[in-house]
């Protein structure tokens, strides 16, 4: 599991648990204690190798336990000790694969992980987050594998961005077709990691051009879903590694602002999937 | 060994292994196996005759296994085991078809029973034999909150007396969203003889997980003799229909069969218009994404009434939007905005008067016959007092 299979699959959890459950800022210090693992992204790496495993553990326990506690329950956004185990969830998970993993190639396995972790949110809403605890498991036991030189590269963060406005559109179906084209999207990212896929990628200024008319979300899912996947996947390959800093956030800056247009602010409502 | 060998066999456990770990996740969080019924519950009942096919939908712990159970009704009119004759996944959900036994007409409670549980949801089911040429529905919405509960003791009373065939809950079930409030608002509305029928509005969505502990599903279909009443969410913060929402509102508007269709809806289909004083206290609050689709969609399938809450006051729209004053029996479909049951009633509209009530409904032979202020058919809102 990369880094980035992490994030995917920790925003996978939190995008469906607040969209379909609501988690608002004025409930209490619950709402901020899920916010924890992403403020961790920013923490130096730890260089104990143990933190790993505990980490690894950490996930796994947290991840059952949250799950056992919303098996055919909801989940109370207010509460402080589910608010906790989804944080270990997400602080575990981070502390597996926090070693080397912005330089570690990325592979397809990766991307259909984070497809089949959104789609176990059509199970249940937890689903992504338990797909992180044996991922997480997996990472320390794989570590073995030597980390990827310095790639030189482009830091696509203008195109980023643009992927960051148009990704959560599906999330705010309230229903699943979050999970479902978020796992078309990842699919698409995935079939660009294909050898011959590879000799395909257009160039980043054509992506772009490519990649803004997506962002009105105006073609159907499954078409819209995995086409923004596959440029997604075009432009990742063609960053620089380690993961520019600009372009990650970029990526967080267009996901951030997508949200609030989205959210009740109702700025433009051109950019709301769907709405007519 | 060659390094690239070591990497693929490296790859291949990795593959194999992390559907195996998860699955073991999965077991671990859903044992011992358990279900929950999603409907038919108060708010969302299942009301037909004996012999008809019941639908029963399950959500189970561990994803496609259910557990042995037994399922019966129980009432009034006595106890009936339920036959299951077919089953089906819909998603995750195990949805069974059960056979209606022979039981006298009434409102019965469905009780699950498996190794573990003993759950009885009260109200659940509803047996008619046959439909009056009138039925008699009543419409609330915005019910009283912590602190004037008396108000919801006096309208349970009065429907008592008053007997509707329906009671259609219509959004803001639970302010300030209590565990204790909504068990209170739960209790009451089981002490109903009608079936009570329920959309969520955007108070509900401060204590999302309670309401669909309490009263499950987000829309539904209620067949009701000559009637199909579609409970629409429109309340998950954005005053909108979402993609999975219209389309699923378009799948059941194309199989009436003949029926005719009521919609209910928290929020206003439009914006309160030149006549608003405010717009509905400050609270914003109308139909937006997927009003123009909505609209044609109601025309299209001749909805009879639109029913909505939310403002606190009454209003009444046209088709075309506008705020009727005038009359009532215009053709086309109605937006009706009923008053609030028991929240603070707003002045959102100069014309029309600020008081609690609820909104009486009449359909003869299946067809929109009068509504309360109505002037032809005038049953007026209920005035229950100040709170």
């Amino acid at each position: 599991m990369s880094i980035t299979t992490w994030l995917f699959l920790y925003l996978a959890g939190l995008v469906e648990l607040t969209i379909r459950y609501r988690l608002s800022f004025s409930a209490g210090l619950s709402a901020f204690v899920v916010l924890i693992p992403l403020l961790a992204l920013a923490v130096p790496r730890p260089q104990r190798p143990r933190l790993h495993v505990v980490g690894a553990v950490l996930a796994m326990c947290c991840a059952i336990l949250f799950a056992r506690s919303l098996s055919l329950g909801f989940w109370d956004t207010q509460r402080m000790d589910l608010a906790l185990l989804s944080a270990g969830i997400g602080v575990g998970g981070l502390l597996a694969v926090r070693e080397d993993s912005s330089r570690t190639e990325w592979h397809i396995a990766n991307w259909l992980l984070v497809s089949a972790g959104w789609l176990l949110a059509l199970w249940h809403p937890i689903g992504p987050m338990l797909a992180i605890a044996p991922a997480a498991s997996l990472a320390v036991w794989h570590r073995a594998e030597p980390a990827m030189k310095e790639v030189p590269g482009l830091s696509p963060a203008w195109l980023l961005f643009w992927i960051g406005m148009a990704l959560p559109k599906p999330w705010w179906d309230s229903d699943s077709l979050g999970a479902i084209g978020t796992a078309l999207w990842a699919l698409g990212v995935a079939s660009t990691y294909v050898p011959k896929m590879r000799d395909l990628r257009p160039p980043l200024p054509l992506l772009a051009v490519i990649v803004i008319p997506l962002v009105y979300a105006w073609l159907p899912l499954w078409i819209w879903a995995p086409l923004l996947g596959l440029l997604s996947g075009f432009a990742l390959q063609q960053a620089a590694r380690p993961w520019p800093p600009a372009a990650a956030y970029a990526l967080v800056g267009g996901l951030l602002l997508s949200y609030g247009l989205h959210s009740n602010l109702q700025l433009f409502g051109l950019l709301v999937w769907g709405s007519r | 060994m060659q390094p690239s060998s070591s990497k693929r066999r490296g790859a291949m456990l990795g593959v194999l292994l992390t559907p195996t770990l998860l699955a073991l996740s999965i077991v671990a969080a859903g044992w011992p196996l358990q279900v929950r019924v999603v409907s038919p519950r108060l708010g969302t009942p299942w009301i037909g005759r004996p012999g008809a096919m019941l639908e029963v939908r399950l959500a189970t712990s561990l994803p496609f296994v259910l557990p042995a159970f037994d399922l019966s009704l129980q009432g009034p009119g006595g106890t009936a085991r339920l036959q299951e004759t077919a089953r089906r996944w819909e998603g995750a959900d195990a949805v069974l078809s059960m056979s209606l036994p022979e039981l006298p007409d009434g409102g019965y409670s469905l009780r699950l029973r498996t190794k573990a549980q003993n759950v009885l949801l009260p109200k659940a089911v509803f047996l008619r034999r046959a439909w009056p040429s009138v039925l008699r529905l009543v419409q609330i919405a915005d019910l009283p909150p912590p602190g004037r509960e008396p108000l919801m003791q006096r309208f349970v009373e009065e429907m008592r007396v008053k007997q509707p065939d329906a009671v259609l809950v219509t959004g803001d079930i639970n302010y300030k969203g209590t565990e204790s409030n909504i068990d209170f608002i739960h209790a009451q509305l089981a002490r109903l003889d009608a079936p009570v029928i329920m959309t969520a509005g955007n108070h509900e969505r401060e204590a999302w997980h309670r309401y669909l502990r309490v009263f499950g599903a987000r829309d539904h279909r209620t067949e009701f003799g000559p009637l199909v009443i579609l409970s629409v969410d429109s309340a998950h913060g954005r005053d909108a229909l979402t993609p999975s929402t219209f389309r699923w509102l378009q799948r059941e508007l194309n199989r009436l069969d003949g029926r005719t269709a009521i919609i209910q809806i928290h929020h206003p289909i439009f914006a309160p218009g030149p006549a608003a004083t405010s717009e509905a206290g400050g609270t914003g609050g109308y139909l937006r994404g997927y009003r123009r689709a909505f609209l044609e969609l109601c025309r299209r399938h001749d909805v009879s009434i639109v029913l909505s809450g939310h403002w606190h006051q009454d209003a009444v729209f046209d088709q075309q939007g506008a705020f009727r004053t005038d009359r009532v029996d215009f053709p086309g479909t109605k937006y009706v905005v009923t008053t609030a049951l028991g929240a603070d009633v707003r002045n959102v509209f100069e014309q029309s008067p600020l008081r609690h009530g609820y909104r009486w409904i009449e359909f003869v032979d299946g067809q929109l016959a009068s509504y309360s202020s109505d002037p032809h058919n005038p049953v007026p809102s209920e005035a229950l007092g100040a709170p």
